[in-house]
């Protein structure tokens, strides 16, 4: 089983607020998940290359030159608060 | 006739001969969505009026005997985690709510070139995270077989509409079952290409080394038809590709059918394993080559799943923090407990619960125990299939270990819902295309077979699953 302490700090790190209820909750889920995905320690994996994809891709390459693709102005229109072109945010103190 | 019971290739035809028009077409969809969706709601956003408006263009070039586009005037819809330009794509979030699609996907585009009627956005499982269709930030879609059940997901929507007959065809993705599950759900047909196969520009992203879009649709030759033309590569997406294999026009009965042993087992439903010896029993009667293979590794694709697909739920989902774009809470004092407040009150449930997962796996002191080891685990599964097909052309297994359920019945156990993905998962690790086909119903309830097939022979499975279809 994770300890409170430990859930408080994953919350911490994905940037999500929870409540006790919550926290407790989440702690029961995240701790049957983690000891079924745990299985894979059965597995010896002596000497085996990982797979970041699961087809033979090769790296695409292509000139660094910009376009325009015409919407900035619409990126910038979505954000929830912004003065002419800057998006604004809550003070960071 | 009912024009919406009708396959891609029937309403060209009666385009042709003038028996109905692309008008006609596209009302009698729109009608039947007015009709039936108030019950199933499959749709998150109809585009009546604009889908109208494209449909007489239609006929103004119909009527100038113009060589039209393969799907030109065939209504369809999207599942709405692509983007569709000037208007709401939401993935079923509650923090995407007010957000406008700047640009249009690459199947949108793809799709807008052929001509094809798109007639709305389709429900799904926030961000495409679920089997059920029930974590939507909006409202659950119904099962059109039976509407006390589930209709799967996270394509619920996009299955659920092509099964209520409410467009030709639909657009899913599937990351580890999403297209396929709630194909075998709804009772209609479900294609997940192979990794790369369609380009993923414009599809908001879930886990992107295993997230693909394909078709949902009524026939095996419809799903053909729709893959044919949204496949390609696509220099807006980097791992596109189009290795142009080509191979020649099988005779299905001469394919060799792999059963695999280890999808007979533990966690398959009774009635689920007795209907599927039933259709080995059929393929038996028609001389089809059947014979068992064993994945000793398949069985652990779905740890290696929920380990690599929470890993990067929690990459990609970092960017819904109220900042650039979606909702914002308006109760923080400053930045950093506006991410925290933001992502708590706009994320659903379950996604909160793979961020967490997620970042636990990738998180210090357990990325090597948990990630790493994932990696490793799916370069086993992948060589797995590799010498299994070897020795057969396809690999034949239930879709689903379970059937359709009832809305609640998984809610309180998540891991009793990640187990309904036991099946499905392994096509996605391996990147390998895979087709839910409808056989016969159990119970009244829809159930489906899937085909598997080495990358990028789609074909295959196209050749065999239209004979297999003629069986039921």
């Amino acid at each position: 089983m994770l300890t409170k302490q430990e859930v408080e700090h994953i919350a911490k790190l994905a940037r999500i607020e929870f409540n006790d209820t919550e926290l407790e909750a989440m702690r029961k889920d995240l701790s049957s998940i983690i000891g079924y995905v745990e299985k894979l320690k059965e597995i010896d994996i002596e000497g085996i290359e990982p797979a970041t994809h699961s087809i033979d891709l090769k790296s695409v390459f292509r000139k660094d030159k910009g376009t325009d693709a015409e919407i900035s102005q619409s990126l910038i229109d979505l954000a929830p608060d912004k003065e002419k072109r800057h998006i604004k945010s809550k003070p960071v103190f | 006739m009912d024009i919406t019971e009708l396959s891609i290739k029937e309403i060209k035809k009666g385009f042709a001969a003038k028996d109905f028009s692309a008008k006609d077409v596209t009302e009698g969809f729109l009608s039947k969505i007015e009709k039936e969706d108030k019950k199933i709601q499959a749709f998150l956003d109809v585009f009546g009026p604009e889908a109208i408006e494209k449909a007489k263009k239609i006929d103004e070039a119909l009527a100038q005997r113009k060589e039209l586009p393969l799907l030109a005037g065939i209504p369809c819809a999207l599942k709405d985690n692509m983007l569709v330009k000037g208007h709401p794509v939401t993935a079923a979030s509650k923090v995407l709510q007010n957000y406008i699609a700047p640009y249009n996907a690459t199947v949108t585009e793809k799709l807008e070139k052929e001509m094809a009627i798109i007639l709305g956005k389709l429900n799904l499982d926030e961000f495409a995270n679920g089997a059920s269709g029930e974590y939507s930030g909006f409202y659950p879609t119904k099962n059109p077989a039976a509407l006390d059940y589930v209709p799967g997901g996270s394509s619920s929507g996009p299955a659920a509409s092509v099964a209520a007959r409410m467009c030709a065809f639909s657009l899913g993705s599937d990351t580890g079952g999403s297209i396929r599950q709630p194909s075998s759900f709804c009772g209609v047909v479900g294609l997940k290409p192979t990794y790369g196969a369609v380009s993923r520009y414009g599809l908001i992203a879930m886990a992107s080394s295993l997230d693909q879009i394909g078709p949902i649709a009524k026939t095996v030759e419809d799903a053909e038809i729709v893959f044919g033309i949204i496949k390609d590569k696509d220099v807006m997406d980097s791992t596109s590709c189009d290795p142009k294999k080509t191979i020649k026009e099988t005779d299905p009965k001469k394919l060799r059918i792999g059963i695999v042993s280890q999808a007979m087992g533990e966690g398959i439903d009774e009635e689920v394993k007795i209907a599927f010896k039933q259709a080995i029993e059929k393929l038996g009667k028609e001389n089809i080559e059947v014979r068992e293979v064993s994945l000793p590794y398949m069985e652990y694709s779905l740890a290696c799943y929920y380990i690599i697909m929470t890993a990067e739920v929690a990459s990609n989902l970092a960017r819904y923090d109220g900042i650039k774009y979606g909702k914002r809470t308006d109760q923080a004092k400053d930045l950093i407990d506006s991410y925290f407040k933001t992502r708590k009150e706009f994320l659903g449930k379950e996604v909160k619960r793979r961020i967490m997962l997620g970042t636990y796996c990738l998180s210090a002191g357990y990325y090597d125990a948990f990630y790493a080891r994932a990696q490793k685990v799916k370069t086993i599964i992948i060589n797995d299939f590799k010498n299994a097909f070897k020795k057969v052309d396809l690999l034949m297994l239930p879709t689903s270990p379970i059937l359709p359920f009832k809305f609640g019945e998984k809610m309180a156990d998540p891991l009793s819902m990640y187990m309904a993905d036991l099946l499905t998962v392994p096509a996605n690790i391996a990147g390998l295309p895979a087709m839910s086909i409808p056989c016969k119903k159990i119970n009244g309830l829809p159930f489906g077979i899937q085909f598997m097939a080495p990358a990028f022979l789609e074909k295959k499975i196209f050749s065999f699953g239209k004979f297999f279809e003629t069986l039921w």
